[in-house]
């Protein structure tokens, strides 16, 4: 832990030439480190998060994982996205499976099914493999796509929003078994590295051991925050220590100064391209 | 829900089969009853009964010889469109080439190309099966490229993650998720194929379903005309039907999303 392992240098982001989506986004991850990432629509987060999967590529600058630049999505990143992460013609399992399969884990079929089954019961869905994801509730769906991250066994964890159409209470739990499956894997060796965005600053805090804010017009990082609630967390415990409220707050005024840069008329002729 | 769908399936069934009673009691009364239309061209049930026994062996090669020319002009119509459609559709640049051609080839008669194909083609089973080729192919292979351009966005970006190229792209992702819009086509198809068939067989045949009622018809025989039509509506309700379990089948992920 503690070395530069994920970098953002430079990077800048546009489609066609055209307006542009992110503007000199320089960032730097340890490994193992949990980053949670908020703003408000149009800020470019979940295109970051797309740089960093490999599913586009920037138009400035370079991205690298351990030092190697990405070109294209890899196995050693695994995505979880707000919704449709499974393909909705498989069963859970056989979501699984292939994936296991791509990864190159387990020998034959059968020990891939047992390796699917075991991170299937891991999200307390062991009797739900046979189920098509469309039989299955949003959350389940969900916690289905993370057994999938967490069976590939990627060390980089990137996850666009992925409790963002969840029910309050079905969130509530999905973050804790998130923090409780990530804390468990940072007391092996090397723990995950996690790259989380989400639109909830609440979520942010309970998660993150560092928020990075950004800014709309282009997008932009506009804060680094980092969070040292202590861990392991859990969200109750979380929500109530003492600082929960001073971090909540930062985030909540960085945010509100974002959205009424935007909102003020002229301030950002300049910023066109 | 498997109750309530055999249910509402065989409720389905028994109003169509209600219908086609009051149908053919109507025939009854206009034509057995109070003989109202020309004997010679509705005859009553009376006739029409009968004949239907004695027509059973030539319904049954007839039948045999119109499959043996549609189940290979259809299958091989799904096989080239779908794989073409694979071919083309996941190359945009062949694509853009291309899709036009095929936009314009697909509302084109195959029946006027009858002519070169008897001229052509050594056998009447040859010459048919191309038109009926022809025609079942440009529908399925629309479809499939239709298919392939609505596949979501995010199918596919989850495929690049998981690092799915070549067959494996195609197998597990891009036909299963483009199977709704070939199925359409295949629909489509199949229509086409039955209106071809006959029109093949009722032009140039010497067996066949098409054949047996335009061979009927030839010398006034309207009673075995008309075991061949029902015989023959018989058959396409049956091929349909049987298509449609498979469909559901197959596309049974599309209920629950």
């Amino acid at each position: 832990m503690g070395c530069p392992y994920l970098t953002v240098n430079d990077v800048r982001f546009s489609y066609d030439h055209s307006q542009l989506i992110l503007k000199d986004i320089n960032l730097t991850i340890d490994q193992g480190q949990f980053v949670a990432v908020i703003g408000p629509s149009g800020c470019g987060k979940s295109t970051l998060l797309r740089l960093l999967a490999g599913l586009a590529l920037p138009s400035v600058g370079r991205l690298t994982v351990s030092g190697h630049p990405i070109t294209g999505p890899g196995l050693d990143r695994a995505v979880v996205f707000q919704d449709y992460s499974l393909f909705p013609w498989m069963t859970c399992q056989e979501n699984i499976v292939l994936a296991l399969e791509r990864a190159g884990i387990g020998a034959n079929k059968a020990e891939r099914r047992q390796v699917s089954l075991d991170f299937l019961a891991l999200v307390g869905l062991a009797q739900d493999g046979d189920k098509l994801p469309g039989e299955l509730s949003g959350g389940m769906r969900q916690r289905t796509a993370i057994a999938r991250a967490l069976a590939i066994n990627a060390p980089i964890l990137l996850m666009d929003e992925p409790f963002g159409a969840l029910d309050e209470i079905t969130r509530a739990r999905q973050q804790d078994l998130l923090l409780d499956l990530w804390q468990g894997g940072q007391e092996k060796e090397a723990g995950k590295t996690v790259f989380f965005v989400t639109h909830d600053v609440e979520e942010a805090v309970i998660l993150g051991d560092r928020v990075i804010v950004m800014g709309t017009h282009p997008g932009r990082v506009v804060r680094d925050i980092p969070i040292d609630l202590p861990r392991p967390r859990t969200r109750m415990g979380s929500l109530r220590h003492k600082n929960f409220t001073v971090f909540r707050d930062l985030l909540l005024t960085e945010l509100n100064l974002v959205v009424d840069e935007r909102l003020s008329p002229g301030l950002n002729a300049g910023e066109a391209i | 829900m498997g109750a309530n769908d055999a249910k509402s399936r065989l409720f389905g069934l028994i109003s169509c089969l209600g219908i086609l009673a009051l149908l053919a009691g109507a025939y009854a009364l206009v034509t057995d009853v109070f003989r109202i239309p020309n004997a010679v061209l509705f005859p009553g049930w009376r006739k029409i009964i009968p004949a239907f026994g004695l027509s059973i062996p030539q319904l049954l090669t007839g039948l045999a010889s119109s499959m043996s020319l549609l189940v290979p002009a259809v299958a091989l119509s799904i096989i080239t469109g779908v794989s073409a459609g694979m071919f083309i559709g996941l190359r945009p640049r062949v694509e853009a080439v291309l899709l036009p051609f095929i936009r314009a080839m697909n509302p084109l008669p195959s029946t006027m190309l009858i002519p070169y194909a008897i001229a052509v083609m050594p056998t009447f089973w040859s010459s048919s099966l191309i038109i009926i080729y022809l025609g079942v192919l440009w529908p399925v292979l629309m479809n499939t490229l239709h298919g392939i351009a609505m596949l979501e966005p995010r199918w596919i970006d989850n495929a690049r993650c998981l690092n799915l190229k070549g067959r494996h792209l195609v197998f597990k992702v891009v036909l299963p998720g483009a199977m709704p819009q070939i199925f359409a086509g295949i629909n489509a198809g199949l229509i086409r194929s039955f209106l071809l068939l006959t029109v093949a067989e009722m032009i140039g045949s010497k067996a066949g379903l098409g054949f047996f009622v335009q061979y009927y018809a030839d010398f006034a025989k309207y009673d075995r005309v008309i075991v061949g039509m029902i015989w023959l509506s018989l058959v396409v309700v049956i091929i349909m039907t049987l298509f449609d379990l498979l469909k559901k089948r197959i596309l049974h992920w599309t209920k629950k999303r």
